[in-house]
């Protein structure tokens, strides 16, 4: 028994998971700056 | 510009608002967490031997541990903030137990589901009633529990006491969880700790760099979700 599938899995899944909220987090990030900067250059 | 407008913009170290400052004291951070990735994947993959009784299923151990590990790091953060909110009232101890809860619970959900996928392998089932199972999955429920608090009430000062108040609670649980294998009769494997079975040298050294590397990955995605939350102030701010 080599577990493969189950090891591709798990790993896979904390990949998602983790890789995800990051970019997630990274593009939301990137969106906030542009609009702070846009709205502070119009003020 | 205005003086509140080059205030803004100096949290936002000139172009990206307020989450800069944040990154500029530990502007080493995300390479280091990318280096240790790196690492990580080489001594879990390549540099541990494979297990002679589990074979390669036994790699779960080096994501699930070091997972489990943060989330316990994860709710403790929660705990200590939500007590620090309801002593000072300090909005940053209420942002941090956020940030911490968020990323607590994606780390308990991988937690939950490699040890479902150990468990098919290794004893052919998914789940059982196992009181270590059965306790982190109440653990899992709880922060589910105060995530969900804090969308629904929309009051910030209601908010932020209740889900303290929750996040205090909830905590109780993690010693449950790990001294549930000293407790009760449990089928989970015990590695470390009083009666543990512990590992071989390389296995030991892969779980160890697992647990610095999600360590790494824990403080880099709560600074990220510091710097979300700190970004969506200054624009809301800028908003009224």
């Amino acid at each position: 028994m080599t577990g493969a599938p189950f090891l591709v899995f798990g790993y896979g899944l904390a990949t998602v998971l983790y890789g995800g909220y990051f970019l997630r987090m990274a593009l939301l990030r990137r969106t906030l700056q542009h609009q702070l900067r846009a709205k502070l250059e119009v003020g | 510009m205005n003086s509140q407008s080059t205030s803004q913009l100096d949290r936002a170290g000139g172009q990206a608002p307020a989450g800069k400052n944040i990154r500029r004291k530990w502007p080493i951070l995300g390479p280091l967490t990318l280096v240790s990735l790196i690492v990580f994947v080489y001594f879990a993959f390549f540099f541990a031997p494979e297990d002679a009784e589990q074979g390669q299923t036994q790699r779960i151990f080096y994501i699930h541990v070091p997972s489990a590990w943060i989330s316990f790091v994860g709710f403790a953060v929660v705990f200590a903030s939500s007590i620090t909110y309801l002593t000072k009232r300090s909005q940053k101890a209420d942002r941090l137990a956020e940030a911490s809860a968020t990323i607590g619970l994606l780390f308990t959900t991988v937690v939950l589901v490699t040890g479902m996928m150990w468990g098919r392998a290794i004893w052919g089932v998914y789940w059982t009633w196992d009181p270590r199972l059965t306790s982190y999955l109440v653990l899992w429920l709880l922060y589910l529990a105060y995530i969900a608090l804090r969308a629904y009430i929309p009051d910030p000062a209601r908010k932020a006491r209740f889900s303290a108040i929750l996040g205090i609670i909830a905590f109780l649980d993690v010693p449950i969880v790990y001294l549930s294998v000293l407790w009760w009769r449990t089928l989970h494997p015990h590695v470390f700790g009083p009666g543990g079975g512990g590992m071989p040298g390389q296995m030991l050294a892969a779980m160890f760099v697992g647990l610095f590397t999600f360590t790494l990955v824990f403080i880099y995605l709560v600074r990220l979700r510091l710097q979300v939350g700190a970004l969506t102030d200054a624009v809301e701010e800028d908003q009224s």
